[in-house]
């Protein structure tokens, strides 16, 4: 359980998010939608401590501090990213393997004095980074530099070393920006399944309304970094702020 | 069958890192890196041989700061002073030559994490101007602390490299030690890069504050790789001091940071072996531009204009280089 009090984001002089207070259940998945430049990913960045912020964050009742990645990720928060952030000369399998929580033997100490042990960690490590680029369905690119992938595979080769880390809260940021239908309806069968067996929380920012609807049990809405909505997707799409907030008042012109 | 092992039927069970052999090859050249000191045997080609030998553990060193660690540094020069003066100190201080070689592996790689430690938020550009002031303070305060380190008087009387009681008086044994210490630190980056901190470190390196939130630590990780070439390059000191068996703080100045520079642009930075083969051509070229002495700089410069335009993977990247042409043809 993530549960995020009163973020708050400066950029200079601009208030880019305004004391947003956001939490997410054990086996939710929440939308964060908002048009562009409401602070969307921005919010993300301030939890996973990428941009400085002020506010507080718990995870599961434990104060995790704000602006400091290692700390949020040590506690089993991870994140994808709007482009996905992929090491194009590593291979799938390698990239995969770097997001996994086992650190045993993974210092350059033990790369010299340690060989049998670390061999033997690692062999159990391949074995665990493969299921995760099978549950993605790359396991026959496992040994493909991650530069030669499409950008629906990196998103996927992405997916995958969020999925061996284990986390128990994801945040997604625009999981489906750049992907074709296809792809799209794929990444939500998976995310659905992952989901359906003792997935991890979902905080997913998303535009496309049909893939939120799909996924999502609850939905924070976000204008100029202040949160205009929440609740279950039919009473969000009611309500007239989102609407206004989307499309602009109509000025009928007389 | 378990799907893991459905898997693993259809791809290899290591990541390439662990594949491929470079024992066989490293093996091949060390051998061959016996033989040059039995075919020229005069004090004068063994003084040069010792030199590549020099700078080509120094800008290994360089190559694990700035290829494998990421940092750009220029105290290469102040790191080498550092491994020269407190290797003769240890050496005088607590029995010989290897209590020196130690003192200054240990000392140097420490200082190389202090900086790393210390200039942490630097971006690369400061970073590197950071350590060229850091790297020109120990020359200075070398320069100044005379009684430690003698200063422009130097400082004579520096015990041999010795082992089991052997001192090796000669230019050939020397160069057998240093071929023995860099072929073992080459034996070691091997071993570092068929390693999971291999890619953890190229993680850290290139995405840093991914890695941050993926749950690697970048700083860690970059700060042993720079204490590791830090270290190295203190080894490069040691055994320069041992072998001149006298020098003064006039061996050190920013000119050795750009020449090591230039060794890895020239051998290649993508592989280990381009820090060798740069410093040994480096080494070598001015005994070839002997003759043409008068444009020796010019030749120099536009070798160096040349090869950062035509070949920037350096000689040990030149298939990377001969790939990229052909398929640039076979495109047209």
């Amino acid at each position: 359980m993530l549960d995020a009090r009163d973020i708050t984001v400066r950029f200079g002089g601009v208030l880019a998010v305004d004391s947003i207070s956001v939490s997410v259940a054990d086996g939710e998945v929440l939308g964060l939608i908002g048009p562009n430049g409401s602070g969307k990913s921005t919010f993300i960045n301030a939890v996973t401590g990428l941009v400085p912020a002020s506010g507080s964050m718990t995870v599961d009742g434990r104060p995790v501090p704000l602006g400091r990645p290692g700390a949020v990720s040590a506690s089993r928060v991870l994140r994808t990213f709007q482009t996905p952030q992929v090491h194009d000369e590593l291979t799938c399998l390698e990239n995969v393997l770097l997001g996994l929580p086992d650190r045993s033997l993974r210092s350059i100490g033990a790369a010299w004095l340690r060989r049998r042990a670390l061999l033997k960690a690692e062999r159990r490590r391949w074995d665990e980074a493969l299921r995760a680029l099978d549950f993605v369905g790359l396991s026959e690119r496992a040994q493909a530099p991650a530069g030669s992938l499409s950008y629906g595979e990196r998103r996927r080769l992405e997916l995958a070393r969020a999925y061996a880390g284990r986390p128990t809260t994801l945040l997604l940021d625009e999981p489906a920006a750049g992907l074709n239908h296809v792809e799209t309806t794929g990444l939500v069968t998976l995310l659905r399944q992952w989901r359906d067996n003792d997935g991890p929380a979902l905080l997913v920012v998303e535009h496309k309304i049909d893939f939120l609807e799909e996924l999502c049990h609850r939905m924070v809405v976000l204008e100029l970094g202040k949160v205009i909505a929440s609740g279950e997707p039919a009473a969000v799409w009611a309500d007239p702020k989102v609407a206004n907030a989307y499309l602009g008042t109509v000025v009928v012109d007389a | 069958m378990s799907v893991t092992e459905m898997v693993r039927q259809r791809v290899a069970v290591a990541p390439p890192a662990f594949q491929g052999k470079q024992f066989p090859l490293l093996a091949v050249l060390v051998f061959l890196a016996i033989f040059p000191p039995l075919l020229r045997t005069n004090p004068y080609d063994l003084g040069l041989l010792n030199n590549a030998l020099i700078y080509a553990l120094l800008t290994l060193g360089f190559y694990w700061c700035f290829a494998l660690a990421g940092q750009f540094t220029f105290a290469v020069f102040g790191m080498y002073a550092i491994g020269a003066y407190t290797s003769v100190w240890f050496a005088k201080h607590f029995g010989g030559f290897w209590s020196g070689l130690i003192a200054a592996v240990v000392i140097t790689a420490a200082v190389g994490a202090l900086t790393k430690l210390a200039f942490a938020r630097c971006s690369e550009i400061y970073f590197a101007i950071a350590t060229m002031a850091l790297g020109s303070l120990i020359v200075i305060l070398f320069r100044e602390w005379t009684s430690f380190s003698g200063g422009y008087e130097g400082l004579g009387d520096i015990p041999l490299p010795s082992i089991f009681g052997y001192e090796l008086a000669t230019g050939q044994s020397r160069y057998y030690l240093g071929l023995a210490i860099l072929a073992l630190l080459l034996v070691a980056t091997v071993l570092f890069f068929r390693s999971p901190v291999a890619r953890d470190l190229a993680f850290a390196r290139d995405k840093g504050p991914v890695a941050a939130v993926t749950g690697l630590k970048p700083l860690r990780l970059q700060l042993m790789g720079f204490a590791v070439g830090s270290g190295i390059q203190g080894i490069a000191g040691s055994l320069y001091a041992h072998g001149a068996g006298f020098f003064s703080v006039e061996a050190f100045n920013i000119d050795l940071s750009l020449l090591v520079l230039l060794m890895l642009l020239l051998g290649g930075m993508v592989s280990m072996y381009g820090a060798v083969i740069g410093a040994v051509i480096l080494v070598y070229l001015p005994e070839f531009l002997r003759d043409a002495s008068k444009y020796a700089e010019i030749i120099y410069a536009l070798a160096i204009l040349v090869i950062i335009v035509a070949f920037p993977s350096g000689i040990a990247g030149l298939r990377y280089t001969a790939e990229r042409l052909v398929r640039r043809a076979r495109r047209t």
